[in-house]
C-alpha cells in the first residue's frame, strides 16, 4: 500500500506543471478546432441533390483547446430551403478533443430552380469571454432529375458474387441456388455435427457496379428488390425477416460517387428455405441520397434453382440400394434360385402375371384417366389397385411361399413383364420396385414372417410391416419422380399419398391378403 | 378405347428396327432412358422424342399400334400436364382456376392453403411429359418390334439367369389367358347380380372376389405346369444349351456403341454441370462442358 | 419297361395313402389304358414314373418303381426325364413358352444337347406329331388339339421310351381328340413308344389300346388285355365307367363278344346266326332304303329267342354268371334312372307325326345339304316354330347376328335363331366355330356388330350382363372361375342376396341339395374336388333360379357322374337351357334341339335325332355319329341309343317269332 501511494504522488507531481503550461496558451480558432459542414451528409466537397429532397446537413465541431468554450453554430440555408428544426445550436466543450455534431434536416422544395447554392455554417466560439468566429461554406448543386439520371448508371450486375461484389466463376451467372434441406437431413447433420452454415437462410451476394459520368459527386443509396416476373410483386422469400428485422434495413448501400468514377459494391441476398425455384426479376434501384426518387433502376432476370437435397439423397440411396440388390443377385444367382422349387417359380410367375393383368394393364389407362377425373385425389382410387390389390397378391404369395426372396422375384417378374409388354423399362419402376422389395424382404425376414420357421399368419404384424415398407417406397417413388423427372408435388400431397396409399391401403391389402393366402393354401393342398 | 392385345402384341416385320439384336435393343433402351432422364433442355428433349418417334416410321408400325401409341402418349402427357398444373411450385405462376379455396374448411388446411391450377404448370408438365413420353415410346417401339421370346433371349444373353427368364416367359405366355380369366370372373359376378357401388368394403369385396378364383386357378395350374417343366429336366443341369444363337451385327455394335457412349457422356456432363450449379465442384478446365451442358442438355 | 412293385404313397399332410400297394408291369411298346373313378390314384401313379413323386412332392413313399431297370428313387431327374415323358390333361397348363419351337426345344436344351442336335430333335418331334408347319407359331394361336400335340412333341424331343399321359384328350373337341389319339397311336405303332394313358373316356380309347388297367381307391382292381377287358363289365358298371357303345350293344343283345369299334360290332351283327335271330337284312349303306325295307318287312324277331340266346350265352359262360347278374342289377338301376328316358321315349312316340315328318324330310335334308347354312335354319326354325310358337313364349330371338373380336375377323356370320321357353338346346361344333361367342351374346357380355339379339324381348345392345342378372344364369367352361366365396353355401347364397331375393335359405338349401353339395356346404369351394366344384358352380347359378341357363362346355374335363347329375337336374326342372358341348352323347341325351355350328354359321338345327343323321353337317363340324347311331344306320334302323337299338332289335325279333 505504501508503494502505491508513493507512485500516485509522483504522477500528480509530473502532470501538474504540464496542465498549467497549456492553460496558459492562447486560443487560436482555426488551429484549435475543427469545424465541418457536409451537405448532404457524407459528401466531402460539393453535394448534389434534386428538388423535393430531404437532406441532412452534417455539422461537426471539435475542440483541441484544453479549456472551456461556448460555441454557437448557425446554419444559413439558401432561400427557399426549408429547415426542419432550429438553425442555431449552442453548446459547450470542456476539454481537449471534446466534440459536437448534429444532422440538421432540411427540405429542398420541388420547385427549387436548378443551380448551385451556397450553404454556410457559422460558429461563434466564446473562450474566456473572447468571441471568435469560424465560417464554413459548402455548395449544393440542385440538378434536374434528367441530368442526374443521365449521369448515373448501373453498368454491371453480377449475380452471384463474392463478398466484395466480384464475379464468382464457380457459380453460374444469374442463378441462385435454393439449398433446401429436409428436416430429417437437418437433424442428421446436427447429430453428425456437420452444421449447415446458416440454419434457416442461405445467402449469397450480388455485385453492382455504378458509374457516375458527371462532374459532380453524387451521393446515392443502392438497394434491390426480387420480384415475381408476372405480377411484379416482391417475393418475400428473398427478403425475409432476419432476427426480427426487415431485410430492407440490411440490404442497402450508400455510396458517394466521385465525378467520372465507377464503384463496385456488394449487397447480400438472403434466401429462405421456402423460396421457390423459378425465374425472378432482380431490380436494382439507385436513389439519390435524400430523395425517394429512384434515379436509376436496372432489371436482370435471374433463375433460382431449387436443390431439395432430401429427395436427391433419397433417390441416390434408393438407386444404390437397388443396384446393390441387383449386384447381390447377380453374384450368386444359382444359390438364390435353388432355394425355390420349380413350383414356387411357376407360382411366382403366375402371381406376377395376375398382378400385371389386374394392376399394370388397367393402370396404363386408368392412372391417367383417374388423374383427369379425380384430380389430386386420384390416389384414393388408384391406390385400390396399386396398393390394396397388390398387397393382397404379395401377402397371399408370402403365405403360400414364406421364403426370403419371394417378394424380390415377384417384383422382378413384374418389372420385366412391364418392360416386355408395355415397354416400361424405366428407372422409376426399377428403383421403386427394388426398394420396395428390399425393404419388404428385410422387414419380413427380421420379423420372422419369412425364413426358417415362417409365421405369416399374424395379420396385424404383417400389415404394419408392409405398411411401413410401402410408406418408405412411396416416399422414394415421389423423390425419384421429383429428381429424375423434375416433377413437382406438394408436401401435403406426398404426405397424403404416403399415409393413405402407402400405409392404410397397404394395411388393408395385407390384412385381406392373408385370408386369401390361407384359402389358396387349401387349394394348393 | 384400346385393348390389351393392341398394347401387348408385337408386330413382327422385317424392318431395320425389327432386325436389331434384342440385346442391342435392351442396351439402346437403357442408354436412351439415361439420356432422357438427364436432359433438361426443352429443344433437345423434343429432338429426342422426335428421334424415338421416327423409329416407329422405320419400323413401319401398323395404324392400330400408332393409334395405341398416340392414345397412351396423350394420356401420359395429359396426366403429367394436369398434375404439374396443380403442383407447380416455381415462380412465376398464374392461377387460372381454383379447385380448393384456402379458406375452405378442412381441405383448405389439408392442402396447405388451397389448391389451384397454374398456367405455368401446364407448360412445365408438357415439357416434362416429353421425358416420360420418350421413354414410353422407345419402350413400346422395342416391345412392338421384338417378340417376347427374343427379348428374353436377349436378357439371357445379358446374363440374366435362365430361371428368371423362365418365370418371365411363363408370365408372358399366361398373360392373355389370365386376362381372359379375370374378365370371365368379373362377368360371372355381374351375372349373379353383383354390382359394386360402395367405395369401401364393396370394393375390397370385389377385389377379393376377382382374385380368389383367378389365383385359385393359378395355384392349381402351378402344380401341373411345374411337373410338366420338371419332367423336361428343368434345372437338372447347372448349365443349359440354347437352340437360339444371338448374334450382334456390325450395325448393332455401332448403334449400341454410339448410344452407350452418348448416354455415358450426357450423364457425366450433366453430373458435372449440376455439381457446378450446386456449388459442389468447379474447375475452370471444365468450362466447355458447363457451356455444352447448360446450353444444349 | 415299367416295373412297379408294392408301391405305397401318401401325400404330405394326408393320413390316407393315395396309392396302396400297386403292382404293375408294362412291357416295351405296350399301350396301356389306365382308368378308374375320380380320385382313384391314377394321376398319382403317373407322377411316380418320372420321379416327381417322391423327389419333388415329398410325402411317404415305399415300394419300387423301375423304368428300364432304373430305380426312380435312386436316379436323378435327367436320367428319368430321358426315359419318361409326361403329358397332362390341359395343354394350356403345360405349355409355358410363347412359341412352339421354344416349347419343344426346352427339354433338349435342359439336357444340354448341342444346338444342331436340339434343332434336329425339335424338327423330328414336330414331324412325328404333324406340327412341322407350326414350328414358329405362337403357342397361344394353336387349337386345343394342336397344343396337346405340342406337349407330346416337347416330350418326344427328349426321346423318352415311355410316354405317360394323364387324360390328354379329356378337354379336347372332337377334332382335337382325333388328332391327339392318332398321334399317340402312331407313336406307339411306329416308334414302339410305351404308352401309359390315363383317361375316363375309355369308350373312345379302348379301340387303340393293348391293355386296360382299372384302379380304384389306390389299388389296381382290374388288368386285362383290351380285347378281353369288356368281358367283365361288372367292374365298369360298378365304378361308373363308360363302356364303348358297340360293347354295350353286343352285351345287351346277349352277344358274347366285345367289339370296340363300329365295324367290329357290325361284323358280329352281320353273322348269319345273329341275323337269323334278329331278323335283319343285310346292312345297307343307305339307311333310308333300309328303313323302308324294314317297314315293309313282316318278319319280326322274337324276344323269347333273344332271351333264350341270352340265357344260352350265360350258360355257356358260367364264369360270367355273377357279372351278368351284376350287370342286370346295374341295368335295373339304370332303368330306374332312365324313367326320364322313358318319358322321352314316350314323347318321341307321341311325336310320331314328327318322326314321320322328319323321315319324310330326310330326303329333303339330303338334297338341301348345300343350303344348310342359309336355308335350313329357317326351315328348321319354322319346323320348331310350328311346334313351339303357339305353345311357348320366345326367350331368345336373334336376327342376322354378326360379331367378332376384330373388325376383319367375324366369328359369328349372320346367325338367325329363335329359342323358346323350356327348350334345351345343345350347340355343337369345333373350337372356334362360334359356340361360346354365341352364348356370350345371350348374356349381353358381347354386343352385336350387326343384327340384333333379343333376350326376354330386350335388345342386348343397350344392356350389360348385370341387366340380365337373375334372369340368365351362366356356367362357364371352367367352373373354378365362378367360385370366390368362403364356402359352398355362400356361393349359393351370393346371387340371391345380391338380387335381394326372399326365401334365400330355402333357395340355398335346395340348390346345394340338388347338386349333392349339402354335405360340403361349409367347405371352401376352391378346395373341393373337380366334380364338386362344378356342382357348386351350378348350385350358385340355380339358387337364383334363372329363366335361361347357359352352359359353356360344362362337360369338358368332367367325369360322367358329374355331367349326368347336372344335366338331369336341368332336364327334370324343365329349365330353358342352352349349352355348348363336344359330347354328342350328352347332347343326344339331354337336348331337345341341337344346333351345329361351323365357321360362325349354324349349319344344322333340329331335334337331336334329325341332326345326328345329317352326316354332312356333322362332318363339317368334325363330329361323328355315336357308334350306336352308326350301327343303327348301317342296320337301317331308326335308333339313337343303345337302349333304343336293342329295343327295336329285340321287338323285331319278337315280331319275327310271332310271324
Amino acid at each position: 500500500m505504501k508503494n502505491r501511494g508513493f507512485l500516485l504522488l509522483i504522477l500528480v507531481l509530473i502532470l501538474q506543471p504540464v496542465a498549467a503550461q497549456a492553460q496558459q496558451e492562447d486560443f487560436k480558432p482555426e488551429d484549435m478546432t475543427t469545424f465541418i459542414i457536409q451537405v448532404p451528409h457524407g459528401v466531402e466537397g460539393n453535394g448534389l441533390a434534386v428538388g423535393n429532397s430531404t437532406l441532412s446537413a452534417y455539422l461537426f465541431f471539435e475542440s483541441y483547446y484544453d479549456g472551456d468554450m461556448n460555441v454557437t453554430v448557425e446554419l444559413d440555408l439558401p432561400k427557399g430551403f426549408v429547415l426542419h428544426e432550429a438553425s442555431v445550436h449552442s453548446f459547450s466543450l470542456q476539454t481537449e478533443y471534446d466534440d459536437w455534431y448534429r444532422l440538421v434536416d432540411f427540405y429542398i422544395p420541388a420547385d427549387t430552380p436548378c443551380g448551385t447554392y451556397n450553404i454556410t455554417a457559422k460558429a461563434v466560439v466564446d473562450v474566456k469571454g473572447t468571441k471568435h468566429t469560424i465560417v464554413r461554406t459548402t455548395q449544393l448543386k440542385i440538378a434536374s432529375k434528367k441530368e442526374v439520371a443521365n449521369k448515373v448508371s448501373v453498368s454491371q450486375l453480377i449475380v452471384p458474387s463474392d463478398e466484395d461484389g466480384n464475379g464468382d466463376p464457380s457459380h453460374p451467372l444469374n442463378t441462385l441456388v435454393v439449398q433446401e434441406t429436409s428436416p430429417a437431413l437437418k437433424k442428421l447433420l446436427k447429430v453428425t455435427d456437420l452444421k449447415i452454415e446458416k440454419e434457416d437462410l442461405t445467402s449469397t451476394y450480388m455485385g453492382i457496379k455504378i458509374t457516375n459520368t458527371g462532374n459532380s459527386t453524387i451521393p446515392v443509396i443502392v438497394t434491390y428488390d426480387i420480384l415475381d416476373t408476372k405480377t411484379g410483386e416482391h417475393v418475400k422469400a428473398f427478403k425475409p425477416d432476419i432476427m426480427g428485422m426487415n431485410a430492407d434495413t440490411l440490404c442497402y448501400a450508400t455510396v458517394t460517387l466521385s465525378p467520372g468514377s465507377s464503384s463496385l459494391i456488394s449487397l447480400p441476398i438472403y434466401i429462405s428455405q421456402d423460396a421457390m425455384g423459378g425465374d425472378y426479376l432482380l431490380r436494382v434501384k439507385v436513389k439519390l441520397t435524400g430523395s425517394d426518387w429512384i434515379a436509376v433502376t436496372k432489371d436482370q432476370k435471374i433463375t433460382a434453382i431449387s436443390r431439395r437435397w432430401g429427395p436427391i439423397i433419397t433417390t441416390f440411396t434408393a438407386s444404390l440400394l437397388g443396384l446393390t440388390a441387383l449386384g447381390f443377385f447377380f453374384s450368386r444367382p444359382r444359390e438364390i434360385m435353388d432355394r425355390f422349387k420349380t413350383r414356387n417359380l411357376v407360382m411366382i410367375a403366375l402371381f406376377g402375371t395376375v398382378s400385371f393383368a389386374a394392376i399394370n394393364l388397367p393402370m396404363t389407362i386408368l392412372w391417367e384417366l383417374s388423374h383427369a377425373i379425380f384430380g389430386p385425389f386420384s390416389f384414393l382410387f388408384t391406390g385400390l389397385f396399386n396398393e390394396i390389390l397388390l398387397y393382397m397378391l404379395i401377402t397371399s404369395l408370402v403365405v403360400l411361399i414364406p421364403k426370403p426372396g419371394v417378394i424380390s422375384l415377384f417384383m422382378t417378374v413384374r418389372f420385366l413383364l412391364g418392360g416386355f409388354i408395355t415397354g416400361s423399362f424405366t428407372p422409376i419402376t426399377f428403383i421403386t420396385l427394388s426398394v420396395n422389395a428390399v425393404i419388404l424382404e428385410l422387414l419380413l425376414y427380421t420379423a420372422g414372417i419369412t425364413g426358417k420357421n415362417p409365421a405369416p399368419d399374424n395379420r396385424f404384424r404383417m400389415g404394419i410391416l408392409c405398411g411401413f415398407a410401402d410408406m418408405a417406397s412411396s416416399y422414394v417413388s415421389f423423390s425419384v419422380w421429383m429428381v429424375l423427372y423434375r416433377l413437382f408435388y406438394s408436401d401435403w400431397y406426398i404426405a397424403a399419398n404416403i399415409l393413405i396409399d402407402g400405409f392404410l391401403y397397404t394395411f388393408i391389402g395385407t390384412w385381406f391378403g392373408i385370408s386369401l393366402g390361407n384359402r389358396l393354401k387349401k387349394v394348393a393342398e | 378405347m384400346i385393348g390389351a392385345r393392341s398394347i401387348a402384341e408385337p408386330t413382327i416385320k422385317d424392318t431395320v428396327i425389327n432386325r436389331i439384336d434384342p440385346r442391342a435393343k435392351i442396351l439402346i433402351l437403357i442408354s436412351i432412358v439415361f439420356v432422357a432422364v438427364s436432359l433438361d433442355n426443352q429443344k433437345t428433349m423434343f429432338l429426342l422424342f422426335l428421334t424415338v418417334l421416327s423409329g416407329f416410321v422405320l419400323a413401319k408400325m401398323p395404324a392400330i399400334k400408332i393409334k395405341t401409341l398416340v392414345i397412351l402418349l396423350v394420356l401420359l402427357i395429359w396426366g403429367t400436364i394436369y398434375s404439374q398444373a396443380l403442383f407447380y411450385s416455381q415462380l412465376p405462376r398464374t392461377v387460372i382456376f381454383t379447385i380448393i379455396r384456402p379458406e375452405f374448411p378442412i381441405l383448405g388446411w389439408l392442402t396447405g392453403g388451397g389448391l389451384f391450377v397454374y398456367e405455368e404448370g401446364f407448360h412445365h408438365g408438357a415439357v416434362q411429359g416429353l421425358r416420360s413420353a420418350s421413354i414410353l415410346s422407345l419402350g413400346l417401339l422395342m416391345c412392338w418390334t421384338t417378340d417376347s421370346r427374343d427379348m428374353l433371349n436377349g436378357l439371357v444373353g445379358l446374363r440374366v439367369p435362365y430361371s428368371v427368364a423362365f418365370m418371365v416367359i411363363t408370365a408372358v405366355r399366361f398373360l392373355p389367358i389370365i386376362i381372359t380369366e379375370v374378365a370371365t370372373v368379373i362377368t360371372v359376378q355381374r351375372l349373379r347380380g353383383f354390382n359394386p357401388t360402395k367405395f369401401g368394403s364393396g370394393i375390397i369385396k370385389t377385389l377379393l372376389n376377382i382374385l380368389t378364383p383367378t389365383l385359385a386357378n393359378c395355384v392349381r395350374r402351378t402344380g401341373t405346369l411345374a411337373i410338366s417343366i420338371q419332367s423336361r429336366a428343368f434345372r437338372a443341369n447347372p448349365d443349359r444349351t440354347s437352340l437360339k444363337k444371338l448374334e450382334f451385327s456390325d450395325i448393332d455394335k455401332i448403334v449400341v456403341a454410339v448410344c452407350v457412349f452418348t448416354a455415358i457422356s450426357v450423364v457425366i456432363m450433366k453430373l458435372i454441370y449440376n455439381m457446378y450449379t450446386s456449388g459442389i465442384y468447379y474447375t475452370s478446365g471444365l468450362r466447355p462442358v458447363y457451356a455444352i451442358a447448360g446450353g444444349y442438355l | 419297361m415299367i416295373e412297379i412293385k408294392d408301391l405305397w404313397y401318401t401325400y404330405p399332410g394326408r393320413s390316407e395313402p393315395t396309392l396302396k400297394g400297386i403292382n404293375l408291369r408294362v412291357e416295351k411298346g405296350e399301350f396301356v389304358l389306365l382308368t378308374g373313378p375320380t380320385g382313384c390314384g391314377k394321376s398319382t401313379l403317373l407322377k411316380t414314373l418320372n420321379g416327381i413323386i417322391p423327389h419333388e412332392s415329398g410325402g411317404i413313399f415305399s415300394g419300387s418303381v423301375k423304368i428300364k431297370g432304373m430305380e426312380t428313387t435312386e436316379s436323378n431327374q435327367i436320367e428319368i426325364s430321358k426315359e419318361v415323358g409326361l403329358v397332362f390333361q390341359n395343354p394350356d397348363d403345360q405349355i409355358f413358352s410363347t412359341t412352339v419351337e421354344d416349347e419343344v426345344a426346352f427339354g433338349p436344351e435342359n439336357l444340354c444337347f448341342e444346338r444342331k442336335e436340339i434343332d434336329r430333335k425339335v424338327e423330328e418331334a414336330l414331324k412325328i406329331v404333324g406340327m412341322s408347319g407350326h414350328r414358329l407359331a405362337s403357342t397361344n394361336s394353336l387349337s386345343g388339339g394342336q397344343k396337346q400335340r405340342i406337349c407330346i412333341a416337347s416330350m418326344l424331343a427328349m426321346a423318352p421310351e415311355v410316354l405317360a399321359m394323364d387324360e390328354p384328350v379329356s378337354q379336347m373337341d372332337p377334332r382335337g381328340t382325333h388328332e391327339v389319339l392318332n398321334t399317340v397311336r402312331e407313336l406307339n405303332r411306329k416308334l414302339k413308344t410305351t404308352i401309359l394313358l390315363v383317361e375316363h373316356r375309355l369308350h373312345e380309347l379302348a379301340p387303340f389300346v393293348d391293355r386296360i388297367v382299372i384302379m380304384d381307391e389306390g389299388k389296381i382292381v382290374f388288368d386285362q388285355p383290351a380285347s378281353k377287358a369288356f368281358d367283365h363289365l361288372e367292374v365298369f358298371y360298378r365304378l361308373g365307367l363308360r363302356i364303348p357303345e358297340p360293347v354295350e350293344l353286343c352285351h345287351s343283345l346277349g352277344i358274347k363278344a366285345s367289339p370296340l369299334s363300329v365295324s367290329g360290332a357290325l361284323a358280329l351283327l352281320d353273322t348269319e346266326d345273329f341275323r337269323k335271330n334278329i331278323n335283319i337284312f343285310q346292312p345297307s349303306p343307305n339307311p333310308e332304303k333300309s328303313t323302308v325295307v324294314i317297314k315293309n318287312s313282316s318278319r319280326k324277331p322274337s324276344t323269347e329267342n333273344n332271351n333264350s340266346e341270352n340265357n344260352n350265352s350265360e350258360n355257356n359262360n358260367s364264369e360270367n354268371n355273377n357279372s351278368e347278374n351284376n350287370n342286370s342289377e346295374n341295368n335295373n338301376s339304370e332303368n330306374n334312372n332312365s324313367e326320364n328316358n322313358n318319358s322321352e321315349n314316350n314323347n318321341s312316340e307321341n311325336n310320331n307325326s314328327e318322326n314321320n315328318n322328319s323321315e319324310n324330310n330326310n330326303s329333303e335334308n339330303n338334297n338341301s345339304e348345300n343350303n344348310n347354312s342359309e336355308n335350313n335354319n329357317s326351315e328348321n326354325n319354322g319346323y320348331e316354330n310350328n311346334d313351339c310358337k303357339n305353345n311357348r313364349s320366345s326367350i331368345v330371338s336373334i336376327q342376322d347376328l354378326w360379331s367378332g373380336y376384330e373388325k376383319n375377323k367375324m366369328v359369328l356370320k349372320g346367325i338367325n335363331l329363335e329359342i323358346n321357353k323350356g327348350e334345351r338346346v345343345a350347340i355343337m361344333g369345333t373350337n372356334g366355330s362360334g359356340k361360346s361367342t354365341l352364348l356370350l351374346h345371350l348374356a349381353a357380355i358381347l354386343k352385336p356388330d350387326k343384327g340384333s339379339v333379343k333376350v326376354f324381348e330386350e335388345d342386348t345392345r343397350s344392356k350389360n350382363p348385370y341387366s340380365f342378372a337373375g334372369k340368365v344364369g351362366f356356367v362357364f367352361q371352367n367352373p373354378d372361375l365362378m367360385l370366390f366365396c368362403d364356402s359352398a353355401e355362400e356361393e349359393a347364397r351370393f346371387g340371391p342376396v345380391q338380387l335381394k331375393y326372399s326365401n334365400i335359405e330355402e333357395r340355398v338349401k335346395n340348390s346345394l341339395e340338388a347338386m349333392s353339395i349339402l354335405p360340403f356346404r361349409y367347405d371352401l369351394p376352391q378346395a373341393l374336388s373337380r366334380g364338386q366344384r362344378l356342382r357348386t358352380a351350378v348350385a350358385s347359378v340355380i339358387s337364383i333360379n334363372p329363366e335361361l341357363i347357359l352352359l359353356d362346355e360344362p362337360t369338358t374335363g368332367q367325369d360322367r357322374m358329374n355331367i349326368e347329375q347336372m344335366m338331369d337336374f336341368f332336364k327334370n326342372n324343365n329349365s330353358t337351357l342352352i349349352f355348348c358341348t363336344h359330347d354328342i352323347e350328352v347332347a343326344m341325351s339331354y337336348a331337345t334341339r341341337i344346333l351345329v355350328m361351323n365357321d360362325g354359321k349354324i349349319i344344322a338345327d333340329g331335334k337331336g335325332k334329325e341332326v345326328i343323321k345329317d352326316t354332312e353337317s356333322l362332318r363339317k363340324a368334325s363330329l361323328t355319329q355315336p357308334p350306336v347311331v352308326e350301327i343303327a344306320n348301317h342296320l337301317g334302323i331308326n335308333a339313337f341309343s343303345v337302349k333304343e337299338l336293342v329295343k327295336t332289335l329285340t321287338s323285331r325279333s319278337a315280331e319275327g317269332i310271332k310271324c
